[in-house]
């Protein structure tokens, strides 16, 4: 998964576009430039992963801009800032709004690697957590009505005799089903099933 | 004692006539006995004495006696004449002496100088008459102002021992009490007539001549105090560069004496860088005749007599002088001038670079940031080059160096502006492209618009206006109008946007205009009169005197720097500056 992912490169600099564009080559870190937020932005999809490399100050649209842009759009691409003297006040408000880190001009280049690193493995593990979820709603998509009020109610612990006399079925009927959906789950015990159900309600507030 | 000869000469006149009238007599007496004897020849007495006597003898005696009496008429009447031509003489004697404008004198050498005959023009000259003199009441001495006397008695003396003539001004006392310049010019004489010393000659009066002569006295003074209450030194000469006059001032100047100056050369007086010109005018004069000169002053070089040396200006005419060509030359001495304008544009130097120090001060930030970029790239480049080494992909390597080079000289770039900026101007003039030092400001402004995120949009002229400017304060005046603009922006939050604009366009006049536009707060009608003023600032930060200082650099280019609010938002600075037309011989 790692090899998807992309170094976004964002500064009005061309220096510092070539020097950061020669040091991701160093490290066989594929990345794409851009001179301004507005390139970015027009470029912009969800399906982009990795991180961005952010300059705070720039003409038109600041890095801080874009921030905010990109947070209103959902995205979630862990972002690191690149400040220069006297920009902390900006680089306190970047943190404020879940920038990954900041990080000033001129910088040390293993600092730098050893951030992206880290912002690529949170982009990674975010980006599984998020393959996690879509498995998990795939799955309860799978499950015919009447499994899912069983689903529901297995996962709030009833027992199958509450089951069937809530749902006014027998309770060999509920058990047919419950072995059904556990199957379709892919689980074998209550509780990863009552884990399903936790991660599911965290997914649908969302 | 003339008088004395007249009446002499009238004297003998008189006796020479009774003479002749008593001659006369005598010989018509004779003559009528001759003539009666020779008549009648017998009266008894005669006939009786004479008669043996032949008639012959009678005529004989009777020619005898008329030729007697013809002589005796004869040198009567001669005596008659010469009396009447001495007494005409006498009469024309008397009206020269009388009409004389003064008095014929003579008179005792000895002490008060008592006058024995003085003619009538005394009267007039001095109020007194002749009779007055000639009774001794009125003594010559007595007349004289006694300092005069003092001055006169000596050149009496010596004239007598020399026997020369003696002539001597002055001041006598009239009858009325008025003073009178009289002129005495007599003679002694050793022996007169009667034997006696006398000394005779004539008083003149001569208070025309002498008040004339006072006032041409009183006014050679008076331009002598004029000249030498100039502050000017003013010499004269000759066209061939010998000084002949000199006044105080060029005393004090040059450290010379009046005396020193005279003879001296002209060419002594320039400092040794003059030299060559003034021998080649002196050559060119005694070549030609005609005497160099120019209408306008001429800044100079001298060389005191110390050796010190002193600018001036001089100015040197010809004038036309008893038929000769006189030289003048007028110095100023501009030293202590050119001393208070070398403190005032030190002082003004000073200031300048202390706001460019300010300046610098105030743009560390956005210089700091400028600084950062190509520092942050070299780093950048430098650690990714060194991961290349090691991953052995040599590929890229040429390229890295290559892009350190460039952003090493990028940063040095920076560093060099602010240096420049930071540095105390000499306060030299170049020949510059009015566009090439926009385009340096717009660099050196160039931090401080991207720390803002402001655009210097550069209009510039086809022309490619010359100027001969300190290009560093030049620079300074733009980037703080600039600046300047940047902040009126920056006050209202760009909301009329984020460009600057300088222009550059040639005039009619002759001369460059320089506009800074910007679409800021513009200046309120209230402060417009302080905007030049001094700590009369309402920005925050900086020392309030960008402006004045601006001014101060565009005036002593000789430009002017005005203002004026743009018709939607916003002010415009503009400067002129004059265009210079050729580059100078020492620039390249």
């Amino acid at each position: 998964m790692s090899s998807k992912q992309m170094v976004y490169i964002v500064d009005d600099d061309a220096g510092i576009r070539e020097g950061l564009g020669l040091l991701m080559e160093s490290i066989a870190q594929p990345y794409t430039v851009f001179s301004t937020a507005k390139e970015f932005l027009d470029t912009y999809n969800s399906e982009r992963h990795g991180c961005i490399v952010l300059d705070i100050r720039m003409p038109q649209m600041t890095g801080l801009e874009l921030q905010k842009r990109l947070g209103d759009m959902g995205s979630t691409l862990p972002i690191i800032f690149i400040t220069g003297h006297g920009d902390i006040p900006m680089a306190v408000d970047a943190m404020r709004l879940g920038a990954l880190d900041f990080i000033r001009k001129p910088f040390s280049e293993q600092d730098l690697i050893d951030r992206i690193y880290q912002a690529l493995e949170i982009n990674k593990n975010d980006q599984a957590a998020r393959q996690d979820d879509k498995d998990i709603m795939k799955k309860l998509s799978l499950l015919s009505d009447r499994e899912l009020e069983i689903f529901e109610a297995v996962s709030l612990g009833k027992m199958n005799k509450i089951i069937a006399f809530e749902l006014g079925i027998s309770e060999r009927t509920v058990e047919v089903h419950r072995s059904n959906l556990m199957a379709k789950l892919n689980v074998n015990s209550i509780a990863q099933v009552v884990r399903i159900k936790i991660a599911s309600e965290m997914l649908t507030a969302l | 004692m003339i008088n004395s000869k007249v009446r002499g000469v009238s004297s003998k006149a008189r006796l020479n006539m009774t003479a002749l009238i008593s001659s006369l007599v005598s010989g018509l007496i004779a003559a009528s006995i001759i003539f009666m004897f020779w008549l009648s020849g017998n009266s008894q007495w005669l006939a009786t004495s004479l008669e043996n006597k032949p008639t012959q003898i009678i005529v004989i005696i009777g020619i005898f006696l008329t030729s007697l009496i013809m002589l005796a008429t004869y040198l009567a009447q001669l005596a008659r004449l010469n009396s009447q031509n001495y007494r005409a003489y006498a009469v024309r004697l008397e009206d020269v002496l009388e009409h004389l404008p003064g008095a014929a004198f003579r008179g005792g050498p000895e002490d008060p100088w008592p006058i024995d005959y003085i003619s009538e023009g005394c009267l007039a000259l001095f109020g007194y008459h002749r009779k007055e003199f000639e009774s001794h009441k009125i003594k010559m001495k007595d007349l004289i102002y006694p300092e005069d006397v003092k001055v006169g008695e000596p050149i009496l003396k010596e004239s007598i021992a020399n026997n020369t003539a003696f002539v001597w001004d002055c001041r006598v006392t009239c009858k009325d009490g008025s003073e009178k310049w009289i002129l005495i010019n007599s003679k002694y004489i050793e022996e007169g007539i009667d034997g006696k010393p006398y000394v005779q000659g004539f008083y003149a009066d001569i208070a025309q001549r002498k008040r004339a002569e006072l006032e041409l006295v009183g006014q050679k003074k008076y331009t002598d105090a004029i000249k030498d209450v100039a502050l000017e030194a003013i010499l004269t000469g000759t066209p061939d560069g010998i000084i002949e006059t000199s006044n105080q001032s060029a005393c004090n100047m040059f450290g010379y004496t009046a005396d020193e100056f005279t003879g001296m050369k002209v060419g002594q007086l320039f400092s040794p860088k003059h030299t060559a010109e003034h021998e080649r005018d002196l050559e060119n004069y005694r070549r030609t005749g005609q005497y160099h000169k120019t209408d306008k002053e001429l800044e100079v070089e001298f060389i005191r007599r110390d050796g010190s040396l002193f600018p001036a200006m001089m100015n040197h005419s010809a004038i036309e002088y008893k038929s000769a060509t006189k030289i003048v030359m007028d110095i100023r001495d501009i030293s202590v001038q050119r001393a208070a304008e070398k403190d005032a544009f030190v002082a003004r130097e000073h200031l300048a670079h202390t706001d460019r120090l300010s300046t610098v001060g105030e743009m560390a930030t956005s210089l700091a940031h400028e600084i950062n970029q190509p520092l942050a790239a070299i780093s950048l480049f430098s650690q990714a080059g060194k991961r290349f080494l090691t991953t052995g992909d040599h590929d890229k390597l040429p390229d890295i160096f290559d892009k350190l080079s460039l952003h090493s000289q990028r940063a040095g770039d920076i560093i060099s502006r602010v240096q420049s900026m930071a540095s105390q101007s000499h306060g030299q003039r170049d020949f510059v492209d009015c566009n090439q030092l926009m385009r340096d400001v717009k660099n050196l402004a160039q931090a401080e618009a991207t720390f803002h995120d402001v655009d210097i949009c550069l209009l510039l002229e086809d022309q490619h206006p010359k100027v001969r400017v300190d290009t560093v304060q030049i620079q300074q005046v733009t980037l703080n109008l600039i600046r300047n603009g940047i902040q009126a922006m920056n006050q209202i939050d760009f909301v009329n946007g984020r460009e600057i604009l300088v222009k550059v366009c040639s005039l009619e006049t002759g001369n460059v205009a320089i506009t800074v536009t910007d679409s800021g707060t513009g200046i309120s009608f209230d402060r417009a009169a302080d905007v030049f003023i001094p700590f009369s600032s309402t920005k925050k930060t900086g020392m309030g005197v960008g402006l004045w200082i601006s001014q101060n650099i565009i005036k002593s280019h000789a430009g002017k720097l005005s203002f004026e609010n743009n018709p939607g938002s916003g002010a415009s600075f503009t400067f002129e500056l004059p265009i210079a037309k050729e580059r100078a011989e020492h620039e390249q």
